[in-house]
């Protein structure tokens, strides 16, 4: 679990990129739309897409802009229990005392504190999350005196999950999914993602992400940190083929 | 058989839920249960009952109510005075059939109709099975079951706060004059045309209830002295009273009334009124519709409930009310009579005791807003296996000066500084034929 106070912007990105910026992607745009949609609305919303895309770093920069203070995150790594979830909200709520043992009573401290002040709950990796733990946070939601938006974000087969359950299809106000970039999309993104590219030749970017990229965030973000290396390894000022043929190699991927 | 009813709601649709909790409204009698994720027991779901009729559930072990058969008649003691109308329960497909038995068990103790909402196209087989032979409805919608709504009668809301108080709550002119002849002339000479004007008003008050009292009421008997009665009605004249010179006033008053009427009442001194004594419309407070709902918020218990309102009723300690007989309260639940025998010697073999000192007898007024909860404590004590009719009012319940100012903390009252019987104005009024 970790709370979104702690977390910098640095920490948005994968492997903490040094000189990483958060580009405006298409679905960058349009999901920061969406989140403010579904914070006046105080809805619920789901953020779902293959690993790597950007969904949470997007997630994050747009709740950094438009609701700094009232963002709540959590996030679980393997299959959690109701409980789990307790706990978690109890902690990043920062609630006083001692988690009570009984659910009705810890629901009831839980809500007190949710309807303190308007609060966005983001819930990554909600792929991992059962139906007894959706129906928690539509509990919390469904409270009258809760003061609060969900954002699930998943990766996998978070759509799936989400849309067989009825009581989430009916609550859950967006729904949108990242897709990997197309190789369009990748020659105009890259340059601007990290100052290493930017004077990088275009059939550079292009040949990178047929071999290693793929479109998708989190693989640019390694090769990106690869080629930070190399270049200064090798007092270059931009990544040419030789140096991707060398990322390529410690990333087992084919190198042509 | 109360009415029956299960909603169907195959799409788990957000405005079915919401809509249902929007008019979850327990003064009025509507309540709506919003069962806890995870937690299917029998108790667990007593707890969310509790909680959806606004009791605290933040206390449920300290006040010993953690059990299921204790939980369930917590729960039918507070719809039964509560009035409930209709229990709403959602996400009842989700539940227990033993849940779904004992709900419609809990139909038929308190008259409520009830409502299952089930999330699904249909109804669970094993709970279906449940519903055989009690002739309840199928219906699908929100609006059907918004529109029948409205065809039954509200329950009246909670009883408001009482009335009585005057507008003007300020500090009445201290006037010691200690007897009622030519107490209005004194009154004039020493508080001036203001200070008289407002002290008469109060003192009018006071006559004219005592008047109307004495002419609605049996004429009290030649044993005057000890009519409870009397005491009754002064503790009902001054309980709302909003200072100490108010209840000398009214008090004052009531004395005039009497006299008119060819009795001579007596009461402390005024002095002592003002300064000394204590009791209703001296130091107690007075409980008022918040004060009642704030006990609720804070407390499941009925008896416990009901002992913070004695308490701040009475000023009484806990521990003294501990033993209080099922006598000392009236069936109305509108007053308490509390006795108290004085021990002669600190120490005494029981073989010895032949005769005991005169016992002091002081009532109290007991206003509306305490009533449900007394009412409540009533019906929770009697369904109690085992239930004597003659025994104690708080028997069987976690009953101590700790556990009760623990449970009134958790309402956020502040009890009153404990008070003994003698110390009390209404044990020391006297009334003489004229």
């Amino acid at each position: 679990m970790s709370a979104w106070a702690g977390i910098d912007e640095r920490d948005d990105h994968y492997l903490g990129l040094a000189g990483a910026n958060v580009v405006a992607t298409e679905a960058l745009l349009v999901l920061r739309d969406n989140l403010a949609d579904v914070l006046a609305a105080k809805a619920m919303m789901c953020v779902h897409g293959d690993a790597g895309l950007g969904k949470t770093l997007s997630v994050n920069a747009s709740l950094r802009a438009l609701a700094p203070a009232d963002v709540c995150r959590v996030q679980f790594r393997a299959r959690p229990t109701p409980r789990d979830i307790r706990h978690v909200l109890f902690d990043a709520l920062a609630i006083s005392g001692t988690p009570p043992a009984r659910p009705i009573e810890f629901d009831a401290l839980l809500k007190d504190a949710l309807s303190e002040r308007f609060r966005v709950l983001v819930c990554d990796e909600a792929q991992w999350l059962s139906r007894e733990c959706f129906e928690l946070w539509r509990h919390l939601w469904d409270d009258r005196r809760t003061d609060i938006a969900i954002v699930f974000v998943g990766g996998g087969d978070c759509y799936r999950v989400l849309r067989r359950e009825p009581m989430l299809s009916s609550r859950v106000y967006v729904w949108q999914e990242f897709r990997r970039l197309d190789r369009e999309q990748v020659l105009a993104v890259i340059p601007a993602y990290h100052p290493v590219w930017a004077a990088a030749d275009p059939g550079d970017i292009a040949y990178a992400d047929v071999h290693a990229g793929h479109g998708n965030f989190r693989a640019w973000a390694k090769i990106t940190a690869h080629v930070v290396t190399a270049l200064a390894r090798l007092d270059r000022g931009r990544p040419d083929r030789e140096i991707l043929q060398w990322v390529f190699s410690r990333l087992g991927g084919s190198g042509g | 058989m109360a009415e029956i009813r299960v909603l169907l709601d195959p799409g788990d649709d957000m405005q079915v839920s919401v809509g249902l909790l929007e008019r979850h409204d327990p003064a009025r009698g509507h309540v709506v249960v919003h069962p806890t994720p995870g937690a299917r027991s029998l108790q667990a779901f007593a707890h969310d009952v509790l909680g959806a009729l606004g009791q605290a559930v933040n206390r449920l072990d300290a006040e010993q109510l953690a059990g299921p058969a204790v939980a369930w008649r917590a729960v039918t003691a507070w719809m039964v005075t509560g009035q409930t109308g209709e229990l709403v329960v959602l996400r009842a497909d989700r539940l227990r059939a033993g849940v779904w038995a004992r709900l419609l068990e809990l139909g038929r103790e308190t008259g409520t109709r009830l409502l299952l909402v089930c999330h699904a196209p249909q109804i669970p087989a094993q709970l279906a099975a449940v519903l055989a032979g009690t002739g309840h409805q199928v219906v699908t919608g929100l609006p059907q079951v918004l529109d029948s709504r409205s065809a039954y009668p509200h329950p009246r809301p909670w009883p408001d706060a009482t009335a009585g108080a005057e507008a003007d709550a300020e500090d009445l002119p201290r006037f010691l004059h200690p007897h009622i002849r030519n107490y209005r002339t004194k009154a004039f000479d020493q508080l001036g045309p203001a200070g008289f004007a407002r002290t008469d008003a109060v003192y009018r008050h006071g006559r004219e209830a005592a008047c109307h009292w004495l002419s609605t009421h049996p004429a009290p008997g030649p044993a005057a002295a000890s009519d409870q009665s009397v005491q009754l009605f002064l503790a009902w004249l001054v309980h709302d009273s909003p200072s100490r010179t108010h209840t000398l006033a009214r008090l004052r008053g009531a004395q005039a009334g009497f006299r008119l009427h060819g009795f001579k009442l007596d009461i402390p001194p005024s002095q002592w009124i003002l300064d000394v004594l204590s009791g209703p419309g001296l130091d107690a407070p007075l409980v008022t519709t918040q004060t009642g709902g704030r006990i609720r918020a804070g407390v499941a218990h009925p008896v416990i409930a009901a002992g913070i309102a004695t308490v701040l009723v009475t000023g009484v300690e806990p521990l003294a009310l501990a033993s209080m007989p099922w006598e000392a309260l009236s069936p109305q639940n509108d007053a308490l009579r509390l006795t108290w025998h004085p021990p002669h010697r600190t120490l005494i073999l029981a073989s010895q005791v032949t005769t005991r000192t005169p016992a002091t007898t002081a009532v109290f007024y007991v206003p509306a807003a305490a009533r449900p909860l007394l009412q409540a404590a009533r019906h929770f004590s009697r369904s109690a296996p085992g239930h004597r009719p003659a025994g104690r009012l708080f028997a069987a319940t976690p009953f101590s000066n700790e556990r009760i100012a623990a449970a009134a903390a958790n309402c956020k009252i502040l009890l009153p500084s404990r008070r003994s019987l003698q110390g009390m104005w209404q044990t020391r009024v006297y009334l003489h034929p004229g």
